[in-house]
């Protein structure tokens, strides 16, 4: 049993297990295979209990200690103890008769049974036992999971038998869970019920059949369909949804099919917000800093998101605005992203370029769900790829979380004074805390009037100051970028008597005639050159160490690499260190946790080598 | 102390227990039993002793007639009390059951003063006296004291072996004694014409509905040279038990009443012994049960048999629920423990 991981997002992962000769992707469904059942012919992966003929991939689970039936040589497991999970924990540890697989564990639901049972246990495979028992509650869990998923790490497999079906593998997915099972179909067959990816139906609740699956499209009429037709349908159902949801894992927008699916029932729809209020660390050190999918923000849910409560707490924590700037301007946000490319805020920019000390204002934009945007950070991600409802109307949850953003970040970043040129719905719940604010918009903050207003107070607002050279607010600008992207330990060493060059947003760092960084609108980041990295060597952040023997060209593998930072996050620019010399400058493709860890896989893409 | 039996112990910590009397009997009542090929009536008393030995040190994960002992010691004329007030009700049946919820041969519930009395005192008609004792208290020496009072009547001891499989009954029953006990204690038994009733436990904690199935029918074909007649008990949920513990927790469901027929249909083709189900709690949630539809039918058909051995009291026997029965003893192992109950599917 060989297990690779190829794509992330999330907790979640699309990974190659090979058995024996076979390879198939995960995460994936293991199809009964048994003497009342028989996996359809599209299943990738059987489970069964008897011994069969078959050129897929199979387990089979043998006898348990207490069967009465001699066990078959060739089973998976056999001669295994499982006790119910809610008995003493001791107990559980004294089920030591039992025969030991190489690589498959059963691990009873009970958190406190993980660190015993994933300690120096090298199998590949956990087969969480009393499941179904354990998804009723709903706190422990999400604890059990992300608790077992952490301990066992990223190179093994989490099999959750009997639980997932088409409305849940999206999140069971997501939160970390690689193998179900097909029971669901089986049991839902039983019962007359219909499987589909947004609810479970009865037949008679089925007027009309949303269906044209083989089963459904010769029948098409749910009430006559029987036990063996639903049965088909069902397996169907949950091949197209872990096709699905694999696709959504290779574009990188499984947390949006997952936020639509678990609408399906409250219970999901609990889950989910269990999982983002209280393993937040959890989510975030799994979830990339830099992305090219857009973020849709569509539901409630996604407001609690990991890379958007990462981004806010990254621009009160870390960002510092541009030195010399003393006029805060709040800005709306506009649908086209970035910022600057859309109307309005080309607008808005031909009014502070026509005044005669622009470089003194500083720009935040103002927006849901992120929060506040300076303009410096508009290329990243989120803030550079983000979709949202957008209907004028602002929620006191919204309202609450942008007043308090906003709070913080005029407490850690002082101006002289504030502009909102805001429209009246945000002048509202923003003005009456806002100390001596400048209201410049009327009506629309596009209408002429509101613009001329605009134009006239930022001239008399700016004239007291003295004139602020554009090369210094480059500088500083990138400057506030690269502490948000780096820490501002980092962005000082890096941004330490350099220039900027080039036209925003391709913008280059030089010191003297040497290159030291650039910035990308692809990207939204900086990305670095060697002489860029090598300012930020000492500072031992983002570093992945590699082992001397190994010589460095295209990409750094993870068997080469001896420890790596486990701050670093996918997406973020990392300097490659051989015996503490630089030796390479790339992209993080795996988290600084899972690198260190990790015996396969490209872990860094390197952009410039020694 | 090994893990299960602390278990066990553990759950009994904290209960409060029912004011009982000392003087009265726990229970008594009236039943019909095969006999000699015929039915005949069967006079059952069950005894407020102090409480089963092994149960007072851990006791077994599914027994909870503890429930209704008294802890304490019970005087000798408390004892004979009970019996007397028993007897009382006696209607001339022609068997006597006579069980403590423990052992009767055990001196520390029942001294052998208080075992003597009640035997001479049992009534002249009756023919047939059954008691029931772990290995253990079997000794050659109670067993001629027993013959010596009895003369002609016919006497059993039933055993509660429950399983042929030392490894259940150690790691899943917690009984406290093995196989070869058992095997020892009947070969004496047989020895001094001692009739055998051995009870056979169907559904311990911790296995599957098929493994449940398979190990009452490997237990009664082992068990085959050793027992007169066996006597299938299914599992009950008891109060202050591991069974209650877990079954309050959808970790553990009593067994199918399926199982049980099953069970009783092949029992006939490899055993000669008379072998009869008492199904206690039969078809409430915390006894054997189906779907709650062909319960009553099925259960009489249970009644039936184990009077008849005519298991053509089956042949018409169906329900919608079997094949979620079937799928329970097929699909069960590969659910590892989520699907204890193929009924209760609720997503």
């Amino acid at each position: 049993m060989n297990f690779r991981v190829c794509i992330r997002d999330g907790p979640a992962r699309i990974g190659h297990l090979t058995l024996d000769t076979n390879t198939i992707v995960t995460p994936n469904i293991f199809f009964l295979h048994t003497t009342r059942y028989n996996a359809p012919a599209f299943s990738d992966i059987l489970l069964t209990n008897k011994r069969i003929q078959t050129k897929k991939p199979y387990i089979q689970i043998g006898e348990s200690l207490f069967s009465s039936t001699k066990t078959q040589k060739n089973h998976c497991l056999h001669h295994y103890l499982l006790y119910a999970k809610d008995v003493p924990a001791d107990l559980h540890l004294s089920a030591s008769l039992q025969k030991k697989h190489p690589e498959i564990t059963i691990i009873p639901a009970k958190k406190e049974l993980i660190p015993k049972l994933t300690k120096n246990n090298d199998t590949k495979l956990f087969i969480v036992a009393y499941a179904t028992q354990l998804f009723m509650q709903q706190t422990d869990f999400v604890d059990f999971i992300t608790k077992l998923r952490e301990q066992i790490g990223y190179q093994k497999l989490i099999y959750l038998p009997c639980v997932g079906d088409p409305t849940s593998i999206a999140f069971l997915t997501y939160l970390g869970v690689d193998f179900f099972d097909s029971f669901s179909a089986c049991m839902a067959a039983r019962n007359e019920t219909f499987l589909f990816p947004n609810g479970l139906f009865r037949k008679n609740n089925l007027p009309e059949l949303p269906c044209s699956c083989p089963s459904c499209f010769s029948s098409n009429d749910a009430t006559v369909m029987n036990y063996k037709e639903i049965l088909q349908h069902n397996y169907f159902t949950l091949n197209h949804e872990i096709k699905q949801v694999r696709n959504a894992i290779a574009t990188g927008s499984l947390r949006e099919l997952v936020e639509t699916r678990v609408r399906s029932s409250p219970h999901l729809a609990s889950l989910l917000r269990i999982l983002d209020l209280r393993y937040y660390r959890y989510l975030e050190e799994r979830t990339p800093v830099v992305r090219k999918q857009p973020l849709i923000a569509t539901t409630k849910d996604a407001l609690a998101r990991p890379e958007i409560r990462r981004f806010q707490e990254r621009v009160l924590h870390r960002f510092e605005k541009p030195e010399s700037t003393k006029i805060l301007l709040l800005l709306p946000c506009s649908a086209k992203k970035p910022y600057s490319f859309s109307k309005s805020h080309t607008l808005f920019r031909e009014c502070l370029q026509r005044i005669t000390n622009p470089f003194v204002v500083h720009e935040v934009i103002i927006t849901s769900p992120l929060g506040l945007v300076p303009r410096e950070l508009e290329l990243t991600y989120p803030a550079s790829r983000y979709d949202i409802a957008v209907t004028g109307y602002w929620d006191d949850d919204e309202k609450k979380m942008i007043r308090s953003i906003l709070q913080e970040y005029v407490q850690r970043n002082h101006y002289d004074a504030t502009i909102v040129h805001l429209p009246v719905a945000m002048q509202d719940f923003l003005c009456d805390w806002i100390k001596d604010p400048y209201v410049t918009c009327k009506d629309s903050p596009t209408s002429t009037e509101s613009l001329a207003i605009l134009s006239k107070e930022l001239e008399e607002m700016t004239q007291c100051y003295p004139r602020i050279q554009p090369q210094q607010r480059y500088q500083e600008n990138i400057k506030s970028l690269a502490c948000y992207q780096l820490g501002f330990t980092l962005a000082t060493l890096l941004m330490d008597d350099c220039t900027i060059t080039g036209k925003y947003p391709y913008q280059k760092i030089m010191h003297k005639t040497t290159q030291l960084g650039m910035l990308t609108e692809e990207r939204g980041f900086l990305s670095l050159t060697m002489a860029g990295a090598q300012r930020l060597l000492d500072a031992k952040q983002y570093w992945v160490e590699i082992y001397d023997d190994f010589t460095l060209k295209g990409s750094v593998f993870a068997p080469g690499i001896q420890q790596a930072d486990a701050s670093i996050r996918i997406g973020d620019e990392v300097l490659v260190e051989k015996a503490n010399q630089l030796c390479g400058v790339g992209v993080a493709l795996m988290n600084g946790t899972e690198m260190s860890q990790a015996t396969q896989g490209e872990a860094v893409k390197i952009r410039h080598h020694l | 102390m090994n893990e299960i039996a602390a278990f066990c112990q553990s759950l009994k910590k904290d209960f409060t227990r029912r004011e009982q009397n000392p003087r009265q009997p726990v229970h008594c009542w009236s039943e019909k039993e095969g006999f000699d090929g015929m039915v005949a009536d069967a006079y059952v008393i069950i005894l407020r002793t102090r409480g089963c030995s092994w149960m007072l040190s851990s006791g077994c994960t599914m027994c909870g007639y503890f429930n209704d002992s008294m802890f304490t010691r019970v005087s000798e004329e408390d004892l004979q009390a009970q019996f007397d007030n028993a007897i009382q009700h006696y209607k001339g049946e022609k068997i006597i059951k006579l069980f403590t919820s423990g052992s009767f041969l055990d001196s520390s519930e029942l001294s052998e003063s208080v075992q003597r009395y009640i035997l001479n005192s049992i009534p002249s008609n009756v023919e047939k006296i059954s008691v029931e004792s772990r290995p253990q208290y079997i000794t050659e020496e109670r067993v001629i004291g027993i013959k010596e009072t009895l003369s002609s009547k016919e006497f059993e001891i039933g055993i509660g072996l429950e399983t042929s499989n030392d490894l259940i009954r150690e790691h899943a029953i917690n009984k406290g004694f093995s196989f070869q006990d058992y095997v020892r204690a009947v070969m004496l038994l047989q020895k001094h014409q001692i009739k055998v009733k051995t009870y056979v436990l169907m559904k311990p904690p911790f296995l599957t509905e098929k493994e449940a199935l398979d190990d009452c029918i490997l237990t009664t074909k082992e068990t085959k040279r050793y027992a007169d007649s066996i006597s299938l008990n299914p599992t009950n949920v008891q109060h202050q038990t591991v069974v209650e513990y877990l079954w309050k927790r959808n970790q553990y469901r009593p067994p199918w009443l399926w199982s049980i027929v099953e069970y009783l249909k092949q029992s006939t083709s490899f055993t000669d012994a008379f072998v009869k189900c008492d199904v206690v709690g039969g078809g409430s949630r915390r006894g054997p049960h189906n779907c709650g539809i062909c319960d009553k039918k099925v259960l009489d058909a249970i009644t039936e048999f184990s009077l008849s051995q005519d298991k053509s009291t089956f042949q018409n026997l169906s329900c919608d629920c079997q094949e979620k029965w079937r799928d329970q003893l097929n699909l069960e192992t590969l659910s590892f423990g989520s699907f204890v109950d193929f009924l209760r599917w609720n997503p």
